[in-house]
C-alpha cells in the first residue's frame, strides 16, 4: 500500500477517535491514539487541522517519553505550517494565469492512457 | 482545501454521498479504471464482509503541475447503510465539493429524500450552509425500467441551480461528466484563496 492510501487510513483512525469523543462529550483540542505493539508501538497526532504525524517507535522505548516526544514533533510542524499557512497564493509563486482552462485540460488528460 | 506550499501541493477533496446502493463506490471504481494509472493510487475500500461500504473509499488523483501547483484531488465515498450516520458526517467534514448520487428508481425516492436532508443538516453542523458548497447531482441508474428522469427526480428533492447528470455507473455513462463538473465547481470556488 502507498503512502497516500495508507495517509487516508491514518487520518480516519484519527478523525473516528476525534468523532467518538466529540459524541461522549470528551472532545479536547489536541489528539493522540497509541497502538501498542509487540515489537513496536504507533502513535496517531494531529499537528494542525490539516496535518496527522504517525511515529513508530520500537517497544523498548519508554511510552512516556515518546508521547512526549510526539508532543513536541507536534508543536514545531504546528508552528512551521501555521507560519506558511499566512503567506499568499502570490508570496509563494501561483500562477493564476489560465489557472481554470489548464485545470480543465489536465482533467481531460486524465482519461487518456 | 489544503495547500501545502513546501510541495506546492493543492489538496482538493471531493465526496461522494448518496443513500445506501445508490452507486457511489460504483462511481469511484469507474473513475479508477477509466483513468491512467499513473495519475493515480489505488482504490482503498473498507468493506464489510456483505461487500457494502463500512467506512469510506477512498483514492487520490494526480493532474501534473498548473499555475506553479501539483493539484491532488482526493475522492472520498460514504458508507450508505442508514447506521452509518457518523461515520458519513466524518467523511464529509472538510469537503471541497460534494456528488450527491441519488438512485433513480421511483421506488427510492424516500431513501433520497432523507439523505439528502440528512448530508444539508451534516454540512450545516460544520458551518457549511447550503447553497455555499460546491454540488453536483447524479441521478444514476438510469437504465432501470421505473427510473426518474434527472429533471424530475432533480425537483422531486428540491435541488435548485447544481449542475445534474443523468448516469449509469455500472456502464461508466456519466461517471466522467460528473466528476469533471464538481471539480470545475470547485475550483470556480476555491480559486479566490489561491490568490
Amino acid at each position: 500500500m502507498n503512502l497516500v492510501s495508507r495517509g487516508a487510513l491514518i487520518s480516519s483512525d484519527l478523525a473516528a477517535s476525534q468523532e467518538i469523543a466529540r459524541v461522549t462529550g470528551e472532545y479536547q483540542n489536541h489528539h493522540m491514539i497509541l497502538h501498542e505493539g509487540k515489537t513496536s508501538h504507533t502513535f496517531i497526532s494531529g499537528a494542525g487541522p490539516h496535518l496527522v504525524l504517525f511515529v513508530k517507535v520500537l517497544s523498548e522505548i519508554p511510552l512516556g517519553w515518546s508521547r512526549k516526544y510526539v508532543r513536541e514533533a507536534v508543536s514545531k510542524i504546528e508552528e512551521i505550517i501555521g507560519a506558511r499557512a499566512k503567506r499568499s497564493g502570490k508570496e509563494m509563486g501561483f500562477d493564476k494565469n489560465g489557472f481554470q482552462d489548464k485545470l480543465d485540460h489536465a482533467l481531460e488528460d486524465l482519461w487518456s492512457k | 482545501m489544503y495547500i501545502n506550499w513546501q510541495s506546492r501541493e493543492l489538496n482538493i477533496k471531493i465526496v461522494y454521498y448518496g443513500p445506501v446502493l445508490s452507486g457511489k463506490t460504483t462511481n469511484l471504481e469507474q473513475i479508477h479504471a477509466g483513468v491512467n494509472p499513473k495519475r493515480r493510487t489505488e482504490l482503498v475500500s473498507l468493506k464489510t464482509h456483505e461487500d457494502s461500504t463500512l467506512f469510506f473509499d477512498f483514492m487520490q488523483l494526480e493532474l501534473g503541475k498548473i499555475g506553479g501547483l501539483s493539484p491532488k484531488i482526493h475522492l472520498y465515498t460514504v458508507p450508505g447503510k442508514a447506521y452509518y450516520e457518523s461515520s458519513r458526517r466524518l467523511v464529509l467534514r472538510g469537503a471541497d465539493g460534494v456528488v450527491f448520487v441519488a438512485d433513480s428508481s421511483e421506488d427510492r425516492l424516500k431513501s433520497n429524500l432523507q439523505s439528502w436532508r440528512k448530508m444539508k443538516e451534516h454540512l450545516s453542523s460544520f458551518g457549511v450552509a447550503y447553497g455555499n458548497i460546491p454540488l453536483v447531482l447524479q441521478c444514476n441508474k438510469q437504465d432501470l425500467p421505473n427510473s426518474l428522469d434527472p429533471v424530475i427526480l432533480k425537483k422531486l428533492l428540491r435541488v435548485e441551480g447544481y449542475p445534474t447528470f443523468g448516469a449509469v455507473a455500472i456502464a461508466s455513462l456519466g461517471v466522467a461528466e460528473t466528476f469533471k463538473a464538481i471539480m470545475q465547481s470547485v475550483v470556480n470556488h476555491v480559486q479566490h484563496q489561491l490568490v
